[in-house]
């Protein structure tokens, strides 16, 4: 990166061609909420090169200041919260660069965000910001809740003393964003017809002896006394009796693991119905394309056309939805996968549709109402100013075991992905903090994981809601004790020493917003369908052709169909366990039977290795096509629970399943973390490390849970 | 890292403390020595040579009130923060 001046107007090679403005602020101050209500359903995830953060936009018309000419449009970026210009993570990074010109070019405004409540702590960056010498618009958020709480703020003389305009808008509630819109137009007007030079503000980055700090919070403690007035820091008894409950040493760590069960329940009860639905809807599509899918040869001069046009169709969904660019070899694939599958015979092609992409897609989409239910409840207590607390609490046991306070944030976002969670280790200094964290991280139970739990939990406890969250709570301690069990022994042997000390904002408990949680939760919805309608698909089908190719020669179709006492679905097995993926699971028997696991689930265990949810769909596949004929209607779970053994008895027995359900929580099973593992510690080292450690942990537990469930009797 | 007014006689001076060994109640920073991206981070969030803190609960980590929010703060990090009782009068009390 250059050390470029903020302000040198330097054409930025990657120019947006409309203007962008930026929505910045401290965390918790309610910046992303204003985002939503800005926004609605048209924010889109932007991606900028060079910027792994994810930022999110929307395109908004701004008026002209006379109505006579028609509204230009403008780019609102959402940049991640920070309490400083001198960044202390990654994401600060990103924002910090980003109000500085350096990322996204310069902005044409800043939309400054300030929590109404806490004006004195929040001028800090704002003290920063103004000096950055853009034109600025402060927008006082959470006005309502300040003046419930007998804050007065005198917007005029705010104003009039940060130089820029102030208005006081409720995200929550919608009041004052019709002049939050007529304020900014005025200031991009202002600005387009004599543009801005930096105004000179009072500033202490040079010249003022002691702490930077010190002097800004001076001056916002003296804006402060000048323009508020009322009930300036007002507290609120009930939630500092709350608080002491939280963050209590036994009840708050109790309180921890209450709140997280409850959640899972939730999950439980809540997605039974919805999932029922995907099931049967799918089963309902799976039939019309049966329906479609001609029985008799189409004549191949119509045929080859129509099927390669509709495969090109599908890679080029695929495409935009994984955000793959047409280049040379995207073409290429696509061309040539089209072409192959318009080739296919008539009843290989059947079958690919059925099992290969709708049973795959099936397999894995299904899992949606449990994921959207799960980040929901979670954007709901971070929004509630709880998950802070949670980091609060977990310090205590984390520092124990010789990771920092700061992990937690990293480790709450692994149980969305390892992969963002990695990537924020960065916000720990320390490099022997930072190694342990990346190293233990993919052991908490990520989203590709719940798929996997979710499928188990059915197997088992199917109409036992509260057993099935047990289980499923049972599966995320599992995750995060052997994560903290690893961490310790790293620790004790090869990365020793103690973690950095925490720091970090309890902010203040506010009710939080359904409109916000069904935002974030639309946006999560959204990444994991792109997954499933891009990559997954792509492994579906690839396992479809593992499965179906070579086929059984000729002669050994005949003999089967010459014995009459072998059904159908018994040739359909043969043909499996002759395919490139029967052959690969067979192989793996000797090593992975000690587990209670069978040649099919080692199909799954291989399938999985770059993705574990690929484990669901893949069983979907296998299974499915291991049992032709049989009714198709019946959704993955009872297709398993009805698989049995050579001698009759149940494949997926409570020690299969407990096996599968350890084997999942505790291995590596992600190509993508690894390369992020490899990026983010500098070399493979690391990344090899970590897949022989989980892998070799995962066997062994997974070893001793079906042995020790079998000399019980669970395994019958 | 003694500090020489620590064992200042004068009962009339700002009695200087480390915020981990402090109990509960109101102080002013008088500074931070703490390093790298612990002291900007405890900087940016009000924890400043100057400010009025508020310990509302003693222990590891610790709930400190500072510039109107709540700040958790680990012990190993407090003890970077040397704090002065506000009045001898407040000072004797917390004794």
């Amino acid at each position: 990166m250059s050390p470029a001046a903020p302000h040198s107007a330097a054409p930025q090679a990657c120019a947006p061609t409309t203007d962008i403005v930026l929505l910045a602020g401290n965390p918790n101050t309610g910046k992303t909420s204003l985002f939503n209500a800005l926004s609605g359903m048209r924010a889109k995830t932007a991606n900028y090169p060079g910027i792994t953060v994810d930022l999110r936009k929307v395109t908004m018309p701004i008026a002209s200041p006379d109505q006579s000419q028609p509204p230009t449009f403008i780019d609102l970026i959402d940049l991640p919260g920070l309490y400083s210009l001198e960044p202390t993570s990654p994401e600060e990074t990103v924002s910090s660069e980003a109000l500085q010109g350096r990322r996204l070019g310069t902005p044409a405004a800043v939309v400054l965000v300030l929590d109404a409540t806490n004006l004195s702590r929040n001028l800090l960056l704002a003290n920063e910001v103004l000096q950055l010498g853009l034109p600025t618009l402060a927008v006082l958020n959470m006005i309502d809740s300040a003046e419930s709480s007998g804050i007065e703020i005198d917007q005029e003389k705010l104003s009039k003393q940060m130089e820029c305009p102030v208005v006081a808008v409720s995200a929550r509630t919608g009041f004052g964003l019709d002049k939050f819109h007529r304020e900014l137009d005025a200031l991009l007007a202002k600005n387009r017809a004599t543009p801005a030079l930096p105004i000179a503000r009072p500033s202490c980055s040079v010249g003022c002896t002691g702490c930077r700090y010190a002097a800004t919070f001076d001056w916002s403690e003296s804006v402060v006394a000048q323009s508020v007035s009322g009930n300036r820091e007002p507290r609120n008894e009930n939630y500092e009796w709350i608080d002491r409950i939280l963050t209590a040493p036994l009840v708050g760590t109790l309180s921890l693991l209450a709140i997280m069960l409850s959640v899972f329940f939730l999950i439980f009860s809540l997605a039974d119905i919805p999932m029922s639905a995907i099931e049967s809807g799918f089963g309902w599509i799976s039939d019309r394309v049966d329906g479609i899918i001609p029985t008799e040869t189409v004549h191949k001069a119509l045929w080859i056309p129509l099927i390669t046009a509709i495969g090109m169709a599908t890679f080029a969904m695929g495409y935009r939805l994984a955000e793959i660019r047409w280049g040379k070899r995207a073409i290429g694939v696509a061309v040539v996968t089209s072409l192959l599958i318009a080739l296919l015979p008539l009843e290989d092609f059947r079958s690919l549709i059925l099992h290969g992409v709708i049973g795959g897609i099936a397999g894995v989409v299904v899992f949606l109402p449990q994921i959207c239910i799960l980040f929901f409840f979670i954007t709901i207590l971070e929004d509630s100013g709880y998950m802070a607390r949670a980091a609060f609490v977990m310090e205590r046991i984390m520092r124990r075991v010789g990771l920092p306070g700061k992990a937690f944030v990293p480790m709450l976002s692994a149980h969305a992905c390892a992969i963002p969670g990695i990537m924020a280790t960065r916000t720990i200094e320390n490099w022997r903090d930072r190694l342990v964290t990346i190293l233990v991280l993919p052991l908490l139970t990520c989203s590709a994981r719940l798929p996997v739990y979710a499928m188990i939990s059915a197997l088992l406890f199917g109409a036992n809601p509260l057993l099935a969250a047990l289980t499923f709570a049972g599966a995320y301690m599992l995750g995060l004790g052997a994560a903290l069990l690893s961490a310790w022994c790293l620790k004790k042997t090869i990365i020793a020493g103690e973690a950095a000390p925490l720091v970090i904002e309890l902010p203040p408990y506010r009710m939080p917003t359904l409109r916000n949680a069904f935002f974030t939760t639309l946006d999560r919805a959204s990444v994991f369908l792109r997954n499933a309608g891009s990559i997954i698909l792509l492994i579906s089908v690839i396992l479809w052709a593992m499965a179906t190719y070579p086929k059984l020669p000729e002669s050994a179709v005949a003999q089967q169909n010459d014995s009459a006492e072998l059904d159908s679905g018994s040739l359909a097995q043969q043909s499996l366990e002759y395919s490139i993926a029967g052959r690969t699971g067979k192989a793996l028997e000797p090593i992975f039977s000690p587990l209670g696991f069978d040649w099919k689930i080692n199909v799954g265990v291989v399938s999985s290795f770059a993705a574990r949810e690929v484990l669901v769909s893949t069983l979907s596949i296998v299974y499915g096509m291991g049992e032709e004929g049989a009714d198709d209607e019946a959704g993955l779970v009872e297709k398993l629970r009805r698989q049995k053994r050579a001698d009759g008895s149940p494949v997926f027995t409570t020690a299969v399943c407990f096996s599968v359900l350890v084997f999942y929580v505790l291995a590596m099973q992600c190509l993508p973390t690894q390369a992020i593992t490899k990026r983010e510690t500098g070399s493979w080292k690391w990344a090899i490390f970590q897949l022989v450690y989980m892998t070799v942990m995962a066997y062994v537990a997974a070893m001793i849970t079906f042995q020790s469930l079998a000399a019980l009797g669970f395994n019958a | 890292m003694d500090h020489p007014l620590l064992d200042s006689p004068v009962q009339t001076a700002p009695v200087v403390d480390r915020l981990s060994t402090a109990q509960v109640g109101n102080f002013v920073c008088v500074g931070v020595d703490a390093d790298g991206q612990s002291q900007t981070r405890m900087k940016s969030l009000g924890i400043c040579e100057g400010r009025t803190l508020e310990l509302i609960s003693a222990g590891d980590p610790m709930i400190v009130r500072v510039s109107g929010s709540r700040v958790g703060l680990s012990r190993a990090l407090a003890s970077y923060v040397s704090v002065s009782h506000p009045s001898p009068q407040l000072a004797r009390k917390a004794k």
